[in-house]
């Protein structure tokens, strides 16, 4: 039995819901719903702007939160960027360097990118007439180095991959990827958004010079992620956003712009929303030195094993973290889902904003469960009875 | 509670699992036959359907892939104008369109009344909607009227 220490600060669980779509976006503990309050009430002012005590308090929240994350992920603090999440972040380099690609150029994506990265880099590779190659995975849907490596040539400018794919849960062995991005000068982008909130991430380790993650599938707010890169690149890639905080001086015969990470934090920062991930790390933080990593993996491990005892279903992958994707025999995925959230359990269900993936396994959509912190072993077993019924429903049992 | 349950055993699975107007009865269709495809880009559905029309009366029969609710609703859309004129079937098909926004179960038939349920799923609406669309905007072209045709979803 997996029970989860977490729980009790989820008030939406509160109802008995079987929440198992956190790879979409994760409930948010009271501790982050206070820490978004706080702001409010407080009237914290404009960071980095205001001069009086509540926007020096709001300034210290932000360079606080950004202090916790460079920590969690062994960088400095001025390598992190905040943005609005991982789409934005992305976006923000493939528009970026882009704009110092060539046609004949080439930027590696693959099968198993997650839209955010591959139609981001789609469009920036159109947008300069660089060529976009894809690294394609094998019909059961894993994506080998060698696969990649067959796409990385001298041309290579820029290769960017999902760390944890949002479908399989398959981990990438950055180590490999990164040291192929090395030998040719490609810059590698790593798509943090599954894996930030449920495995450690050392930027040096995974040897990537660009690292992006959300805050609100890792229990925090939505608006908010983060581009972390090494100052080298930070320095050179072009500003996505133009506007205050990001500029030293703005006249119309000079412009001269701020050093990162404020070149790239153009507007009014988020503030509520990075408060709230900052609380949403020392949930983290906290979670994991009770050895809920060790826990997420038996759970999954225990999803994984539950419905692989049904014979109506088909896993699809071979990963092992974060989630389950799996198709229903003769069923559609979201006639399932449906018949499951009647009975309170919520699942993803369709292509999952990666089609090229679905396409190359051939597949027309999944149903997915993905676990967090709060989710136990009892949550699995209501999946596995939900489908069960649902099954039966939909081959018409009385 | 169980809207879900009640909707897909009134209806949907019989209809969806053992549809009686699905598949092409030519192929390529004959040339009187009209087709149109419609497709919904979130779930990746895309459903086809085949309109005949000979001596004032429409046969329709329709092919795709897509989820039970659709399956079905296709399904009961084909038996609802299966020999109607086109101006009867336009009226068909306006008047489900506008009950699956109101409820209003007035001229339609037990089991169009019964795939009603839908709405008590939000989501799942859509999938109702869309061969009852694609349907729409295929009567009328063949009335003639390419604005109607143009604004039909």
């Amino acid at each position: 039995m997996i029970t989860s220490p977490e729980r009790s600060q989820f008030p939406a669980l509160a109802n008995g819901l079987v929440y198992l779509d956190s790879a979409a976006t994760a409930l948010k503990p009271t501790g982050v719903v206070d820490a978004v309050t706080a702001v409010y009430t407080a009237g914290e002012g404009a960071a980095h702007r205001g001069t009086f005590a509540l926007a020096a308090r709001a300034t210290a929240k932000i360079e606080t939160a950004r202090g916790k994350v460079a920590a969690l992920l062994g960088a400095r603090d001025e390598q992190i960027v905040f943005c609005r999440g991982v789409t934005e972040g992305l976006n923000m380099l493939a528009r970026g360097l882009a704009e110092s690609l060539s046609p004949g150029d080439e930027i590696v994506v693959s099968e198993l990118c997650h839209h955010a990265s591959f139609v981001g880099f789609s469009l920036a590779a159109a947008r300069v007439g660089a060529t976009l190659r894809v690294a394609k995975v094998t019909p059961e849907g894993v994506l080998t180095v060698d696969a990649i490596a067959a796409c990385i040539s001298p041309r290579t400018k820029v290769v960017s991959l999902p760390h944890v794919s949002n479908v399989t849960g398959a981990v990438l062995d950055a180590g490999l990827v990164a040291e192929l991005a090395r030998r040719v000068n490609a810059i590698f982008v790593l798509d943090g958004a599954q894996a930030f909130p449920h495995l450690p991430v050392d930027v040096a380790t995974l040897g990537c010079d660009a690292y992006v993650l959300g805050a609100h599938k890792a229990y925090g707010p939505s608006g908010v992620g983060v581009l972390h890169a090494n100052a080298a690149l930070l320095a050179t890639l072009p500003p996505l956003h133009g506007g205050g905080h990001m500029v030293l001086e703005a006249r119309a015969d000079e412009l001269r712009l701020a050093p990162a990470p404020a070149r790239h934090e153009a507007g009014t920062p988020n503030l509520e929303g990075i408060a709230g991930f900052s609380a949403a790390i020392d949930l983290l933080v906290a979670a994991r030195a009770r050895g809920a990593i060790a826990r997420e993996q038996a759970l999954v491990g225990y999803l994984r094993e539950r419905l692989e005892g049904l014979p109506f279903v088909r896993i699809v992958g071979r990963g092992r973290v974060a989630l389950v994707s799996f198709e229903v025999e003769g069923c559609h995925p979201h006639d399932v889902a449906t018949l499951l959230d009647e009975d309170g359990v919520a699942v993803r269900a369709g292509r999952m904003c990666a089609h090229p993936l679905f396409a190359a396994i051939g597949s027309r959509g999944a149903l997915r469960a993905s676990v967090a912190l709060y989710n136990d072993s009892s949550d699995v077993d209501r999946l596995v009875a939900g489908l069960v019924r649902a099954h039966a429903v939909l081959h018409g049992a009385p | 509670m169980n809207e879900a349950t009640l909707l897909y055993r009134a209806v949907v699975t019989e209809r969806g699992r053992a549809p009686r107007f699905r598949g092409f009865g030519f192929s390529p269709p004959r040339a009187s036959a009209r087709r149109e495809t419609a497709a919904n880009p979130v779930c990746g559905d895309e459903l086809t359907l085949e309109l005949t029309y000979a001596g004032d009366a429409l046969g329709m029969r329709f092919d795709g892939h897509a989820c039970l609710v659709c399956l079905a609703s296709a399904d009961l859309l084909a038996e609802s104008v299966d020999s109607a004129s086109i101006a009867e079937a336009r009226r068909t098909t306006a008047r489900f369109l506008a009950a699956l926004d109101s409820g209003a179960t007035e001229g339609l038939s037990p089991a169009l009344v019964s795939l009603l349920g839908v709405r008590a799923l939000p989501i799942r609406v859509a999938c109702a909607k869309l061969p009852w669309h694609a349907a729409t905007k295929a009567l009328a072209a063949m009335a003639g009227d390419p604005l109607s045709a143009e604004s039909a979803r």
